[in-house]
């Protein structure tokens, strides 16, 4: 079966984006160019906040982001990403790239009013469902599926028990 | 001759309609994977599949990076 998933993240340009599970810093760095384009006016510069709980790849994604050109609109952190990161809350969008077993209440809590986050739900094992999450300008929160992903387990609080 | 595979790979993307918008476009051009991956890993940086990069993770395949932060893309399942 074929279906149109239509705008699945909407990224615009001046959004502040949350990613969960930074990797190898080539999601973050893509990203960047969608919400702060180079060569874009900066004052209409988005930002990208990924966080990364495997420290030695947070250290190789930052050294990436760098080299890539994106050090002034990628942020990595290394900390527990389940959690999100509260400090720079609240999101446009949020990306996680990692498969939850259920959505992580911080994370909800971390998105704006109108915001998207797009996330796999289900068993680490097998094959997730990808979620969209679009929160209401009343904060009503809308949840659809968009259809089976195969991603790594999401790790952490919120993240799969083994 | 790297980045020409990287241009061809984005072509067959679009030609498959899994890339339709045109900021996710230019985004993965302006962007090559290669830049991203560990140094015997970058050969394969244009083939459309996920490659290790340490850890027991994986820097994700093109064509799935488009499908999550794409704009009316094609989602087989």
């Amino acid at each position: 079966m074929v279906s149109i998933m239509n705008e699945a993240l909407q990224l615009e340009v001046g959004n502040k984006v949350l990613e969960v599970g930074a990797g190898s810093g080539w999601h973050a760095a893509t990203i960047a160019e969608i919400v702060a384009p180079s060569g874009s006016e900066r004052s209409q510069w988005g930002h990208v906040y990924t966080v990364e709980i495997v420290q030695g790849l947070a250290d190789i994604a930052r050294k990436n982001i760098m080299k890539a050109g994106y050090g002034d609109r990628v942020t990595i952190i290394s900390e527990d990403g389940s959690m999100g990161y509260a400090e720079k809350a609240p999101y446009d969008r949020v990306l996680v790239t990692a498969a939850a077993p259920d959505i992580p209440k911080p994370l909800i809590e971390q998105l704006k009013p109108t915001g998207i986050m797009l996330i796999p739900v289900g068993s680490a094992s097998l094959f997730q469902n990808l979620i969209r999450i679009t929160k209401g300008r009343d904060g009503k929160i809308k949840e659809e599926n968009l259809g089976g992903v195969a991603f790594v387990p999401l790790t952490g609080r919120y993240g799969q028990r083994f | 001759m790297e980045e020409d595979e990287w241009g061809k790979l984005i072509e067959n993307l679009m030609k498959e309609g899994i890339l339709q918008s045109p900021n996710v476009i230019g985004a993965l051009r302006s962007v090559p994977r290669t830049t991203f991956l560990p140094e015997n890993m970058r050969s394969y940086s244009a083939v459309d599949t996920p490659l290790p990069i340490g850890f027991g993770q994986t820097a994700s395949a093109p064509h799935s990076f488009s499908l999550l932060a794409g704009l009316g893309e094609t989602w087989f399942q």
